[in-house]
């Protein structure tokens, strides 16, 4: 906000010349110059002042109470001379009080003066508490710079702006620094504002506790080092500018509050303890202030709305009965009288564009995804019409939504297509009628059937074109695109395009909405919980849109607190945390200190399934360790890695390791063999198809939409056809792919991991050459990747990672895995197992193919392991604490163990 | 101390009539006048005068027209006694503001007078 700093020439700013008061200052001194008004500060802090307006109001108030006593007196003496009277059985007339004259009468006379008096005391307090002039556009206002260019209407003083309940802060604040003996300070502003109602609510808001607060604040005001008056002087600047730009009437304790915050160095050391920035103040005075407003707005509407005829006809009685469209519709303006509808936000431009229209004699449809707040914008035209906030065109109209499903529900097209006519007809004559047809693309291809017969559609434009009826229609993009543009709707139709709302307008809209909820729930949100659930809800939630999709869990968070932390208490960000997390099935949390070590430590939980392959497991780990400390790029995926090397080397087993560390469970995982996407025909099957219903939808792509946090596994990507691969170029940088029907599926949130057996000999050929293994990487990519992926392709991957073949020490401790893991099963019943280091050694090398890695061993556990054990199961010969001993492959020998 | 005394009955008891009959004045012709306009939202009758030639229920042949013609003349009449009555209650709490305390200090003049002699 351009504000012009004003210090007067002549007096260098003090307003005092060396034996007078400046005169071309008018002893103002200095100031600001702001929306065309000189304004400046002017009240002296001193312990003389205070007591002066202290005795004052004192004497006022006893020249009032004097007052008071004297009307109530004289009023009472007069009825109870009244009452006398008529006990002796005179009639009693009004005008003539049995007042005698001379005293009795003088005394009447004077309590009826005290009322007067009174009733004007009242009215010039509230006349002398000077209102902030309404905020205007700076270009509005004449540049100036002298003090004599402003007349004393457009000089102000901010301590006449100061609501009553900031001058009595002020006033305690100073008994405050007196009981300390300290020149008053904004710390001590700051003390006594954190004991005042409206600023604690701002406090909870912010998810702060007030008496935390106050403890700081009064250990500071005992460090002794107070500000002096100046700082208070920008205090209370800074506290009218902001109340100017926010369009408030006085400064209020909220205001003052923030000034203290943002101006004084230590108020804000204070505040930033316990984390409070300027930004979140500035939000969550924003809220307060929105909804405020809203209510006024509201409120102003429900007065309005109060002249309104109660009946369906309009003031002036020109219209007429409509009982054929009273069955089929509703009527939005009675709801909007009887106070149905809650405030809405931010909609307000979108209503005045659709007046203009209406002005313009043409109907609107509005076009916009499900959710976005379409019927936002007709309740709002709905409460401006029911309090004829509107211009002349629509003044005493009102607005009824029909309901196509309706007239069309249980009759035959040609039913159906006279219930619209006769409807029509009512509303035309009526002449006082706005139809709303909410989902207008259900009037579109309904005909009667016969041949000859025209569309619904047809008929309707036909007629609201020939009858001049106002209508406003809404519709979502695709239908508008599919049955509305370039037909005969669309050119009775002005388009407007509601698009989805901002994060910020929705946290406002949000913010508007759960004072309802918190009343039902008594769970109160912060600032900062609102803000998360509209950041998470729009980023994790892609089927449906803002603000709906944070306004429909809006009441399962709050129960779900309540049922976590009770009643009665403020949610913060972890409870969104937690309900979303739990919600999406997704690590949302803020990592905590066991994560962390797990985090820290994620290579020996990789290696606890992976044998080796130590640069694929770091590269993993790093990877996964950027995400979960929210480091990594938030518009890609959190990792896009390739694993190279020989089948059977553990390439899978690693993607089935990260997809059950990561997302919890290994079945979070989109698994595509690429070798059935060989042909360019197949395409269709990823990503779905143009025609069709949702048996054409994408493989890949409603996998992810419905299951955002996933693994992606293209398994044996150099099989699929070149342009299935270019589609995966999108995914990669981007974070996103759009399917053949338009819709953008967000693959933010998953881990692409493509294995691939390219380059296997020459891996094999090298591995046992002895090449080192970064020189086998480097010719891997220069050559013989080439031969199989474009170079965008593989520089989109954050990571190539090479597996090495498998070494006889390897495939003995992969087999010791197995085992392992034989043991764990077994221990479910009681039974352990031992084997020595031979069978081991055995059993490796039955289950080692220098072709297929270690693929074939888990084959050969279960032929030479698990089925004889299964057998001894089976003949009951195994009993709890039984021991099994493998003696040579497929040999096993049982302890038993003692009888208890 | 006793300058801020007489200061406070000064202002509150010499400057209280100016007001009332200066910036006080023009607040109480402001709610007269908001009055005014409460009454004509509430009785419609602007509403009922500009459309005094309007058919009522869209009847726009000859009959309904002239039936309607006559049934808004005798509303728009009905309705003009009704605020015609509003005004005057409007006015008298408008006369009431000027004029009671007015009497009042001519009440209080003449029986201290009374009360002298």
């Amino acid at each position: 906000m351009p504000r012009l700093a004003f210090s007067c020439q002549h007096c260098q700013g003090t307003g005092r010349l060396p034996d007078e008061t400046c005169q071309s200052c008018f002893g103002i001194g200095h100031g600001i110059i702001l929306g065309g008004y000189l304004v400046y500060w002017q009240k002296n802090l001193t312990k003389e002042e205070f007591f002066l307006d202290h005795f004052s109001l004192v004497v006022r108030l006893t020249i009032r109470l004097v007052a008071f006593l004297l009307a109530l007196s004289g009023i009472l003496y007069a009825v109870f001379k009244a009452l006398l009277d008529i006990s002796v059985g005179r009639t009693f007339v009004f005008f003539n009080l049995p007042l005698e004259d001379g005293a009795e009468s003088l005394f009447f006379w004077v309590s009826i003066m005290a009322i007067f008096y009174i009733y004007s005391g009242l009215e010039r307090d509230l006349a002398n508490l000077k209102r902030i002039p309404s905020r205007v556009y700076e270009d509005e206002v004449r540049p100036q710079s002298e003090a004599a260019s402003f007349d004393s209407r457009h000089r102000l003083n901010i301590a006449d702006t100061l609501a009553p309940d900031v001058r009595s802060v002020l006033a305690d604040a100073f008994v405050l620094a007196e009981k300390l003996q300290q020149p008053l300070g904004a710390i001590h502003l700051l003390f006594v504002l954190l004991r005042h109602a409206s600023v604690r609510t701002v406090l909870a808001r912010l998810g702060v506790n007030p008496a935390e607060l106050g403890g700081k604040a009064g250990r500071l005001t005992a460090l002794n080092s107070p500000a002096g008056p100046n700082d208070l002087e920008t205090i209370f600047f800074q506290a009218y500018v902001r109340a100017y730009g926010d369009r408030q009437k006085n400064i209020d304790p909220v205001d003052l509050f923030a000034a203290v915050g943002t101006v004084d160095p230590r108020s804000r050391e204070v505040l930033y303890d316990a984390g409070v920035d300027e930004q979140k103040i500035d939000n969550v005075l924003a809220w307060h202030l929105s909804v405020k407003r809203q209510y006024e707005q509201w409120r102003h509407w429900r007065i309005g709305s109060r002249h309104r005829p109660r009946n369906r006809l309009d003031r002036a009685m020109t219209a007429i009965a409509t009982p054929t469209l009273d069955y089929y519709s509703q009527d939005i303006t009675e709801l909007a009288q009887w106070g149905m509808f809650l405030p809405t936000v931010s909609r307000g431009e979108m209503v005045d564009r659709v007046v203009r229209i209406f002005q313009g004699g043409r109907s609107a449809v509005l076009v916009g995804y499900p959710g976005v707040g379409k019927r936002g914008v007709i309740e709002e035209l709905a409460e401006r019409l029911a309090a004829d906030d509107v211009p002349a065109i629509l003044k005493d109209k009102r607005l009824v939504s029909v309901s196509i499903a309706k007239i069309v529900s249980g009759a035959t097209p040609a039913d159906a297509e006279a219930r619209l006519l006769k409807l029509l007809d009512e509303v035309a004559y009526s002449g006082n009628i706005v139809l709303v047809i909410e989902e207008i693309q259900g009037a579109v291809g309904i005909t009667s059937g016969q041949a000859g017969s025209v569309d619904m559609a047809a008929v309707l434009a036909k007629t609201l074109r020939q009858r001049r009826t106002l209508c406003l229609a809404t519709t979502t993009p695709d239908d508008y695109k599919r049955v509305i543009e370039r037909t005969v709707l669309s050119s009775l139709f002005e388009r407007l395009n509601l698009d989805e709302p901002s994060i910020n307008e929705t946290i406002q809209i949000v913010e508007s909405r759960v004072g309802r909820i918190e009343a039902k729930h008594r769970v109160y949100f912060s600032y900062d919980a609102i803000a998360r659930l509209v950041e998470l809800s729009a980023k994790y939630i892609h089927d449906r849109f803002l603000p709906q999709k944070s306004l429909s869990i809006l009441d399962e968070l709050a129960l779900f607190t309540k049922e976590h932390r009770g009643q009665d208490i403020i949610m913060t960000v972890n409870d969104v945390d937690l309900f979303m997390s739990q919600k999406l099935g997704v690590p949302l949390s803020r990592v905590n200190k066991n994560e962390a070590e797990l985090l820290l430590h994620l290579e020996d939980r990789l290696h606890e399934r992976i044998v080796d392959q130590e640069t694929a497991v770091t590269a993993v780990a790093e990877a996964l360790r950027r995400a979960r400390a929210e480091v990594r790029d938030q518009k890609r995926p959190i990792a896009n890695l390739m694993f190279l090397g020989p089948t059977g080397v553990g390439k899978t087993e690693l993607a089935k390791a990260v997809a059950a560390v990561y997302f919890g469970e290994q079945n979070k995982m989109v698994r595509l063999d690429m070798t059935e996407y060989q042909e360019l025909a197949s395409l269709s099957r990823l990503i779905g198809s143009a025609e069709g219903g949702s048996a054409a939808r994408g493989i890949l792509t409603e996998a992810v939409r419905s299951n955002p946090f996933a693994l992606v596994l293209l398994d044996e990507i150099e099989k699929a056809h070149v342009d299935v691969i270019n589609v995966f170029l999108q995914v990669m940088d981007d974070g996103r792919l759009t399917d053949s029907r338009g819709q953008t599926t967000d693959f933010t949130n998953v881990i692409l991991i493509a294995t691939s057996n390219a380059g296997t000999s020459f891996i094999q050929e090298a591995v046992r050459s002895h090449m080192p293994m970064p020189e086998i990487e480097r010719q891997l990519m220069e050559s013989e990747l080439k031969h199989h992926f474009q170079p965008e392709f593989l520089n989109r991957f954050d990571n190539i990672i090479v597996f090495r073949p498998l070494t006889t020490e390897h495939v003995l401790d992969i087999t010791r895995l197995m085992l392992r893991k034989v043991g764990e099963r077994l221990a479910e019943q009681g039974v352990t197992i031992s084997v020595s280091d031979e069978v081991i050694k055995e059993l490796a090398t039955l289950g080692f193919d220098p072709l297929f890695g270690a693929r074939p061993l888990r084959r050969v556990i279960q032929e030479k392991v698990d089925s004889p054990i299964a057998r001894l199961i089976l003949e009951g010969r195994l009993e709890r604490r039984d021991q099994i001993i493998l003696e040579s492959a497929g040999k096993l020998t049982v302890k038993k163990a003692e009888r208890l | 101390m006793v300058g801020i005394v007489l200061r406070e009955i000064f202002w509150e008891l010499i400057y209280a009539p100016v007001w009332w009959y200066t910036f006080g004045a023009v607040g109480a012709v402001r709610r007269f006048y908001e009055r005014l306009k409460e009454g004509n939202q509430y009785l419609g009758w602007s509403v009922w005068l500009t459309n005094i030639f309007t058919p009522m229920y869209a009847q726009y042949d000859l009959t309904g027209r002239l039936i309607s013609i006559g049934v808004r003349v005798v509303q728009a009449a009905v309705r003009s006694v009704l605020l015609i009555v509003w005004l005057a209650v409007s006015l008298g709490i408008l006369a009431a503001y000027f004029l009671v305390p007015l009497i009042a200090m001519v009440e209080i003049i003449y029986h201290w007078q009374l009360i002298l002699s």
